[in-house]
């Protein structure tokens, strides 16, 4: 008995369908899946993280931020990254600035002094998400499966970035090189989307559209 | 499943990326108001079935409000545009007449 077999019908009714998690592999592989192929979930160290609001488009505090971490405001749904810092666009009045491990200090000091007189918010985020790395060949097809995002080469390269959802939450996708994706959610469910990254590396792999 | 572009961040959003918000348009009544137009103010929806618009956030993506014209009998998504509007702009009603001739327009 595996717990599994059909429990008996009785008569003259219709035997209900039950979810037989077959498609599920064993941690080994398991019959029927092609294996993992190389494709890798990391934590990786949180990186410095900054929230900038504001009418981010304009002039004053367009330049303010070039002079103050030297990056250009990048255009909707893209990151520009410069010298270990990049710029990312949120929404049409938020950028996410990603400083190394520990800069974020020294970053939003810069900042607020060049948008001394603005009226923008700087807010030090660090604490608030957790980074993930994706690198492997499947690594397209793994987010692909929980992630509502044409991920095509065509359609997501490097300098993309898209926030959307994961399974039921919230998170960021970029690629700092091909074939290798980050991804940002927020630390408190952080646990929930390490384990269905790795479930979902386990399994089969279908495509990315 | 319904796709629609975010006007304010231009990702083609799919359905479970979008928080609804009801219908599009409607105009609020005041203290002053009478209690009819309260009370359709409050609880009177459209429910076409056909062309409608409605009003959608991006709720994973940019967080945004927008609004939609779409026909709820084929999904058919007409088009989107910024939620600072007080009714329908004219490129929005041309692209629903070509693609409707015999549309009454907006249901009063």
């Amino acid at each position: 008995m595996t717990g599994l077999e059909p429990e008996p019908v009785p008569e003259g009714e219709v035997p209900r369908q039950r979810f037989v998690p077959e498609s599920l592999p064993a941690p080994d592989g398991g019959p029927g899946t092609k294996p993992n192929s190389g494709t890798s979930v990391m934590r990786v160290a949180t990186p410095g993280m900054i929230t900038l609001r504001g009418r981010i488009r304009s002039e004053p505090i367009a330049s303010a931020v070039r002079k103050a971490i030297g990056i250009d405001i990048p255009e909707p749904r893209r990151i520009l990254s410069v010298d270990g810092r990049s710029l990312a666009w949120m929404s049409p009045d938020e950028l996410l600035i990603l400083t190394p491990l520990g800069g974020s200090g020294s970053t939003i000091a810069a900042l607020s002094s060049a948008l001394e007189g603005q009226y923008a918010l700087l807010a030090d985020v660090s604490d608030a998400r957790l980074c993930f790395r994706i690198a492997g060949p499947s690594s397209r097809e793994l987010i692909a499966k929980g992630c509502p995002v044409d991920l095509s080469p065509e359609a997501f390269s490097p300098g993309d970035f898209r926030r959307s959802r994961l399974g039921q939450v919230p998170v960021a996708l970029w690629m700092p090189d091909p074939g290798q994706f980050m991804l940002l959610c927020f630390r408190s469910v952080s646990d929930f989307v390490e384990h269905w990254l790795q479930n979902a590396a386990q399994g089969e792999f279908s495509g990315y559209l | 499943m319904l796709i629609l572009t975010c006007p304010c961040c231009g990702a083609e959003a799919d359905e479970t990326e979008l928080a609804s918000g009801g219908e599009a348009h409607i105009q609020r009544q005041g203290p002053e108001s009478t209690d009819a137009a309260f009370e359709a103010y409050l609880f009177q929806r459209k429910n076409p079935s056909g062309v409608h618009f409605e009003r959608w956030r991006h709720a994973f993506g940019c967080g945004k409000w927008f609004h939609a014209a779409r026909c709820t009998r084929t999904l058919e998504v007409f088009g989107t545009y910024t939620a600072q509007s007080l009714k329908p702009p004219k490129w929005i009603l041309d692209r629903i007449r070509k693609r409707r001739p015999d549309w009454a327009g907006p249901l009063p």
